[in-house]
């Protein structure tokens, strides 16, 4: 049988994160390894319980230090998060990685939508001293239409 | 509980002291400052008319612009009510925006939302009039010409041309009897950025009808939206507020002087959005504690100066985004890429 799959490897697999063949190997390998199956469908079930929960802002210095460290402690880490430790290490410690490893992955979908901050800067144009009212006044509706709309308010092409 | 703005002198008056200037000498044009000032005070005759807003903002990866234009029907009635209905392809209404003096709504036709918020200067800016107004005046030569129509009707023309390489110009095209502003262009020299707003139809007196401009918040599906409702901040009350030590500076290369502030919530992050005036453009500058998504146009690449981040464009003005330490910075403005970079170096 091959290596183990780490668990970088596995929050990576399961975020579509890793290339071709890699994920060929990990696909080959975690059919094969009843270990590595079981650590990837823990994995699966927290992270979609922690994607679903309501998420309560960490302040942005204490993140990046924990991506930091996350980053920094890859190093020392990795040789210990093969199944044969996080099995006995139980839930918690699985929780904890997760957690770390959602952290990072979830970076990207975290991000800020522009819309709210182009309606509050066409908002505040139209108070210049020199406005373009109706111009303004068309994008600011348009973007509230962004905004709030559903998807009644899509044409039919 | 807003503060409502120090009243503008009605355009009447203004209209009244112009037409007497532009008489004692007989062709005379009329001085351009005392021209902006009856341009922008409030309508001293109720009105209707349709209006075209068209957009040039950016290239595309192919290399054409990027263009945008929409029809609207406008109702003006003195002092400041207004109602903007605008058209879709087929003439039918799509969105109605309407402004009581007090309060503002945005009716969405199709979900039959309504989004509400107060209405266009009803508090008081940071910035007082008159220091704003000093402001446009050390930033930009104005000058008038005549000679031109706008729906059908006899117009001054009034440019405002920046003593500063890579802002906007502005034209004003205004109605030499009512001095109601009949077309309205923001461009800039040899870029594909532009707005235009134009009158095709003009009804001056038209009497309007009180209920086109009834705010109705009690609709189902009315919104309180945030951005229909902002503040104006000074830096320091931003800083008692956020308790963040914000390093925002009071000015910015290119005439851009502080104005106001303003701090809301999005997705549970708090937003700090400074905003920079030089009389007639404004420029946004965003402080957030995690990236913002960028729109998804092409990449505008750098000019003269560096680039701190990727710079975008957008139907409301580029967009330059770059991080300093554990601080996100978004700006938005439409001054050239080259300003852009000069001012961001001048961020914290």
């Amino acid at each position: 049988m091959n290596t183990h799959i780490v668990g970088v490897e596995i929050s990576a697999f399961l975020d579509g994160a890793l290339a071709v063949e890699d994920r060929a190997r990990v696909d080959a390998h975690v059919s094969a390894c009843p270990q590595c199956r079981a650590e990837l469908e823990s994995l699966r079930h927290l992270k979609l319980a922690l994607s679903s929960a309501p998420r309560r802002n960490m302040p942005a210095d204490l993140a990046l230090e924990l991506e930091r460290r996350l980053v920094t402690g890859a190093r020392w880490w990795t040789p210990l998060a093969r199944p044969a430790f996080w099995i006995p290490a139980g839930a918690v410690a699985s929780a904890a990685l997760a957690v770390g490893l959602w952290l990072r992955a979830s970076a990207p979908g975290e991000e800020i939508p522009l819309e709210p901050l182009l309606a509050a800067h066409s908002r505040y144009s139209a108070e210049a001293l020199v406005p373009e009212e109706n111009s303004v006044a068309a994008n600011y509706s348009a973007q509230m239409t962004s905004l709030y709309a559903d998807a009644s308010d899509s044409e039919a092409e | 509980m807003p503060t409502p703005r120090t009243a503008r002198p009605s355009k009447a008056l203004l209209a009244a002291l112009l037409a007497a200037g532009v008489r004692a000498g007989a062709e005379r044009l009329p001085e351009p400052s005392a021209l902006l000032d009856a341009a922008l005070a409030p309508p001293a005759v109720p009105y209707q008319g349709r209006v075209m807003v068209a957009q040039w903002y950016g290239r595309a990866r192919t290399g054409e612009l990027m263009t945008s234009a929409e029809e609207m029907v406008v109702h003006v009635s003195p002092p400041d009510r207004v109602r903007r209905e605008f058209l879709a392809p087929d003439d039918s209404v799509a969105r109605v925006s309407i402004s009581d003096g007090d309060q503002e709504s945005v009716l969405l036709i199709r979900s039959g939302k309504t989004v509400l918020g107060n209405a266009l200067r009803a508090d008081d800016k940071v910035l007082p009039a008159m220091l704003e107004r000093e402001t446009l005046m050390s930033n930009y030569d104005l000058s008038v010409s005549s000679g031109e129509t706008v729906a059908g009707r006899p117009v001054w023309r009034l440019t405002l041309a920046p003593k500063v390489d890579g802002k906007s110009w502005q034209t004003l095209w205004v109605d030499a009897e009512t001095k109601v502003v009949l077309g309205s262009k923001r461009w800039q020299p040899k870029r594909p950025f532009a707005s235009e707003a134009r009158f095709l139809s003009f009804e001056p007196r038209k009497v309007q009808d009180p209920e086109l401009f009834r705010v109705d918040d009690s609709t189902a599906g009315a919104i309180q939206a945030r951005g229909l409702a902002p503040e104006f901040l000074t830096l320091d009350q931003l800083r008692e507020r956020t308790g963040a030590a914000s390093r925002l500076p009071d000015s910015l290369p290119g005439g851009f002087v502080f104005e106001s502030a303003d701090l809301f919530m999005v997705r549970k992050s708090p937003i700090r959005h400074a905003r920079y005036t030089d009389g007639l453009s404004v420029l946004s500058v965003f402080e957030t504690d995690r990236p913002v998504s960028l729109p998804k146009s092409a990449s505008i690449p750098a000019g003269r100066e560096p680039l701190p981040g990727p710079l975008r464009a957008s139907l409301s003005g580029k967009v330059l985004q770059w991080k300093i330490g554990a601080r996100h910075y978004t700006m938005m403005g439409d001054v050239s890429r080259d300003l852009m970079a000069e001012i961001a170096k001048a961020l914290p």
